[in-house]
């Protein structure tokens, strides 16, 4: 169990972990990885995120939507805000970072996430063929024939999408320079 | 559909044109000043798609790969978002 290390309360308390990780923890740990892209630390961060939840007694007074909705604030911050309370605590079990390399994985998580994040808010179709052009290598060609459009409609939405992405960046903070 | 070299800015930029479009489009950039000047705006987003790891960016892509067969694709798109202060046509 993820939190078996770091607790010593009475069984209550433990049933209490159970319950708020059966419910929550899968898709919590889905949206962290998916801001963070490092298993490593979205661990750490839904982890804090139960803690925290479970350390706040306005918990056993929300509803179930509401609990959900804190507790995933709750992991957004922390990952935006770098993360230093769950970097803490594993340094219990891990070698702590220097603080430079701590301070650069702080700052590459959150451009990566503000970068994703600006990538995902995309319409599908210019989504589709920007990461086919770029991530998946693909030509134009390839594309088309992936898509079943002609390769003028790939370019036109490659033209279209490489705008919409560079106006999402800087919305976000993120230059793009 | 039109096929102004303009439009192949993107596709330049992200290096995905063959040797003989990529030999069209920069003897066409150098007599469009839109060009020049959009190639400029955009030319810190195939940096930033750096920074994106692969298997995150692919697992965006849509579910249905091939989403896109309907015919409004092919026709005359009049619903794209504002473009950034260059106009894309030449």
């Amino acid at each position: 169990m993820l939190l078996s290390g770091n607790h010593t309360g009475p069984a209550a308390m433990d049933a209490r972990i159970a319950v708020l990780h059966d419910q929550h923890a899968q898709d919590l740990l889905g949206y962290v990885l998916r801001m963070t892209a490092d298993p490593h630390l979205a661990e750490d961060i839904v982890q804090e995120t139960l803690l925290r939840a479970l350390s706040d007694p306005r918990t056993l007074d929300r509803d179930h939507d509401h609990q959900r909705a804190w507790m995933f604030v709750v992991a957004r911050n922390l990952a935006l805000d770098g993360l230093r309370s769950a970097r803490n605590r594993r340094e219990v079990t891990a070698p702590a970072l220097p603080e430079r390399t701590q301070g650069d994985l702080v700052n590459d998580v959150l451009d990566r996430w503000l970068i994703s994040d600006a990538l995902a808010s995309l319409s599908p179709a210019h989504r589709d063929v920007i990461v086919r052009a770029y991530h998946a290598d693909m030509s134009i060609a390839a594309i088309a024939i992936d898509l079943d459009v002609a390769q003028g409609t790939v370019k036109s939405r490659l033209h279209h999408g490489l705008r919409a992405l560079r106006i999402a960046l800087s919305e976000r903070g993120v230059g793009g320079r | 559909m039109t096929d102004s070299p303009c439009r192949n800015d993107a596709a330049h930029l992200l290096g995905v044109l063959t040797g003989a479009e990529q030999v069209a489009y920069e003897r066409h950039l150098a007599g469009c000043a839109g060009c020049r000047a959009a190639i400029t705006d955009l030319s810190g987003v195939p940096g930033a798609l750096r920074r994106v790891p692969t298997d995150l960016a692919l697992s965006m892509l849509s579910d249905r790969a091939q989403h896109a067969t309907d015919r409004e694709d092919r026709a005359p798109n009049a619903t794209q978002r504002s473009e950034p202060g260059t106009s894309g046509r030449c």
